[in-house]
């Protein structure tokens, strides 16, 4: 142990001399606030709490848009699809025909 | 049914049940574990008082959660010591000592350190304690409370670990290394004594 540490050590314990000073009370009106935060806590504890469910509810949205993507590329299809537009257009075309 | 003649479990169960009467019971009884932890870890710019308020607030709010594995004064230091550390790293104050801070009475109580190894003379334990204070302020609440708990209110490591909630070997390493940044801080003002 240096200098310093000695040092230290008696500054501490010349620290911990000091008489604890009393006891402080709560007040009256502190009490009060206290009840009433309390009281306020306790009614809003009475209401469903939507908080977890939602928490649950982003988890759960967030493992399937993980879910989506990874199936959307892993399945895609090697075989080009052809255009949905023109294909609607053919349909619309044949029905036009038909007409 | 314990020493005070408190029911603590009738009591807890009875604040369950949204009796006032004794929550403020418990209160009184809580009273001097809650004074103790909050005189020791007070924020700078927040009150004895205000802080106390908080933790009970905090106390009830949780009671719910206090399973009665623990002492009811366990549960309820941890509930404080984590309360005032909260506050604490809030104000985010972690000021330089410096020297024109300090007293007539801080200078001698060093000057005293420094040259002398005898006891430090009777009437000096307030000075001391007032630098102590000064030198625990730019710790962080953490390393602060070890300080204190260990240091100031010569706490052991068992009865740290009640209060704290931390384990063993964390204690020491955090005292370790609370005592290495407190000796820093000591050393600074050393040498702008000298």
């Amino acid at each position: 142990m240096n200098s310093r540490d000695r040092q230290l050590d008696r500054l501490l314990k010349n620290a911990r001399q000091v008489p604890a000073a009393p006891e402080t009370k709560l007040s009256w009106a502190g009490e009060l606030r206290i009840l009433a935060a309390w009281r306020e806590a306790r009614a809003g504890g009475d209401t469903f709490n939507w908080l977890p469910l939602l928490h649950r509810a982003v988890a759960v949205a967030c493992v399937i848009a993980v879910v989506s993507a990874v199936a959307s590329v892993s399945f895609k299809p090697s075989v080009p699809q052809p255009d949905e537009l023109s294909s609607l257009n053919e349909v619309v075309n044949a029905a036009a025909a038909w007409l | 049914m314990d020493d005070e003649g408190l029911d603590v479990s009738a009591c807890v169960t009875a604040v369950h049940a949204g009796d006032e009467s004794a929550a403020r019971a418990l209160m009184a009884h809580l009273q001097p574990t809650v004074a103790k932890i909050v005189r020791a870890n007070l924020p700078r710019r927040t009150s004895e008082e205000d802080m106390m308020q908080m933790v009970y607030i905090k106390v009830f709010t949780r009671l719910h959660q206090f399973s009665g594995l623990v002492p009811l004064h366990h549960w309820v230091s941890r509930v404080a010591v984590n309360e005032c550390l909260a506050q604490i790293a809030k104000e985010r104050v972690r000021p330089e000592v410096r020297w024109a801070d300090l007293s007539e009475q801080h200078e001698e109580v060093l000057t005293a350190l420094l040259h002398s190894e005898e006891d430090l003379p009777p009437g000096s334990e307030m000075a001391s304690r007032e630098i102590v204070d000064k030198l625990l302020e730019g710790l962080s609440p953490k390393d602060r409370l070890v300080i204190t708990l260990l240091h100031i209110e010569e706490r052991t490591l068992q009865e740290v670990h009640a209060i704290t909630g931390w384990n063993i070997s964390v204690i020491k390493v955090r005292a370790f290394r609370a005592r290495l940044k407190l000796k820093k801080r000591y050393d600074i003002i050393i040498k702008q004594l000298q």
